[in-house]
């Protein structure tokens, strides 16, 4: 039996979606408040408050924003930037402060206003703000995608990877958006579809792009609580770095950051792949989420092309992942891998419910593929 | 990294040559510079033109651009290149149609676009 580290007591997610107009600090306070409710708890029961630095609606010391707007008065709190995987990020660092005894019960939350303060220039649209910066880089005109489609090239040409099987990635997260209430993109598309949609870094084309959103999302964690009937269960955690600059990335054939991180968390949790139900996984591109795949060990280097298709990775597929519809149909959020693993592991999915779900690992991706952060989840007993 | 280590690097490109960093211990090349060697782990360095000669590792044809300077450029190719020296860098690649390049091809830099510091970043092309 392994020891738990702390068990998920709620989970919250504000009304975003598409451009809300609302700032994000509202957003995260809509989501932190539905996280303490649905714990059954007030917020002056809570003390600890760690919060994703938002990209676009910046603020140097976010944590405290975020606090004033709540009229609350955290005893430990800080904002952390782990990119896209931040909220995973988080789950390890609330670990550790509950462990060191510097807090008791700790909310995780994420917000950002992208769809509403994205820019009015249309060229500037896949936002690089300051912090993206980079001297050697820039002068030759990336914009996001780029980095991930010279990753969707080298597999391609080294493993035969072919555009229809990353598209179907796309199709899988689609239709598991359609049937979800609250996704923001509620129509299917076909592996056709995917491919005849405008190019934007090839072999990256449009639809291999995960959406942009309006978000709050936001997990209590807290010291392990055998008693909480509905608590979620932290029993593995790890995180790897490669690097941040794509030319840090010893070779574009495997990431092992993100086995790295996979590796830890399945020692820690003393389980392996075959022992994972379903698995929340970051598709900021469908690349991302098929190397990701590979590296975490759910099958071979090289293989995740056949492996994404014929409905595998659906919800009555051998390795269901993304039953909500990830970034690339539920939301351009990144906490929603969690709140989704809380929903699914308590049984209370509202759609592609994965029967009987035990064990769920969630992973975020960040700095392309050269950073990443696993944990392994367990439903109450 | 506008400061001290990079200074005489961007000096190099404002004349139209690109220059490697060197490590003084292991002799092995690097570029973007850093402050020490990530094989040997020496801080000393010297600093030696490249060759300009190098292969294509992967890349990408970007149709949308991250702002109005780059936007005339669509589409364009965004690279990784392997130099000669050994450091992978990021490039364009230009003078060239996208669908004929191969991962693995010969290519040479070429010092044409100057930036608004008057600088000239090597791009490549075949050969």
């Amino acid at each position: 039996m392994v020891r738990p580290r702390a068990t998920i007591l709620g989970i919250g997610e504000a009304d975003g979606g598409k451009a809300t107009g609302r700032g994000g600090v509202e957003l995260g306070a809509e989501a932190a408040l539905r996280a303490v409710a649905d714990a059954g708890l007030e917020l002056d029961e809570v003390d600890g408050l760690l919060v994703e630095a938002p990209d676009v609606d910046q603020h140097h010391m976010a944590q405290l924003a975020l606090a004033d707007a709540l009229a609350w008065r955290p005893r430990f709190a800080y904002s952390t930037g782990c990119g896209g995987a931040t909220p995973i990020a988080n789950v390890l660092l609330a670990v550790a402060a509950i462990e060191a005894g510097l807090a008791e019960r700790v909310l995780l939350v994420d917000y950002d206003a992208r769809q509403t303060r994205r820019s009015p220039d249309r060229s500037q649209r896949l936002a690089r703000t300051a912090g993206h910066r980079n001297l050697w880089e820039d002068p030759y005109g990336p914009i996001t995608a780029a980095k991930f489609a010279l990753v969707a090239r080298a597999h391609m040409d080294r493993y035969g990877t072919t555009r229809r099987q990353l598209a179907e990635i796309t199709v899988q997260a689609r239709r598991n958006g359609s049937l979800r209430e609250g996704a923001q993109l509620r129509t299917p598309v076909t592996v056709e579809e995917v491919l005849a949609s405008p190019p934007i870094a090839e072999p990256l084309h449009l639809l291999d792009c995960c959406i942009v959103s309006d978000w709050g999302s936001a997990v209590l964690l807290a010291r392990p609580d055998p008693g909480a009937s509905r608590g979620v269960k932290v029993v593995g955690m790890g995180q790897g770095h490669e690097g941040y600059a794509i030319t840090r990335a010893e070779s574009l054939a495997a990431f092992p950051a993100i086995a790295a991180s996979g590796r830890q968390a399945f020692a820690m949790a003393d389980i392996g792949p075959a022992d994972v139900d379903l698995a929340l996984v970051y598709d900021s591109f469908t690349i991302t989420l098929l190397v990701t795949l590979e590296n975490l060990g759910f099958c071979e280097i090289g293989s995740g092309g056949t492996f994404v298709g014929e409905g595998r990775i659906g919800p009555q597929g051998t390795l269901p992942v993304n039953p909500h519809g990830g970034q690339l149909a539920y939301g351009g959020g990144h906490g929603h891998f969690l709140t989704e693993a809380v929903r699914q592991l308590r049984g209370e999915a509202p759609t592609a419910q994965v029967g009987g779900a035990r064990v769920a690992l969630c992973q975020g991706t960040a700095a392309a593929v050269l950073s990443s952060y696993t944990v392994i989840l367990e439903a109450a007993a | 990294m506008t400061g001290p280590l990079a200074a005489s690097f961007l000096q190099a490109l404002a004349e139209g040559h690109l220059l490697l960093q060197r490590c003084s211990a292991c002799a092995r090349h690097r570029l973007p510079p850093a402050v020490r060697c990530g094989a040997c782990g020496s801080q000393q360095w010297t600093v030696v033109p490249a060759s300009g000669r190098g292969r294509l590792a992967s890349f990408a044809v970007l149709h949308r651009a991250p702002g109005s300077q780059h936007q005339a450029r669509v589409p364009y190719v965004y690279a990784l290149v392997d130099l000669d020296e050994g450091p992978r860098i990021v490039t364009n690649v230009v003078h060239v149609s996208p669908g004929t390049l191969r991962i693995g091809q010969r290519v040479t830099a070429v010092f044409e676009r100057t930036d608004d510091d008057g600088r000239s970043w090597p791009d490549f092309q075949p050969g």
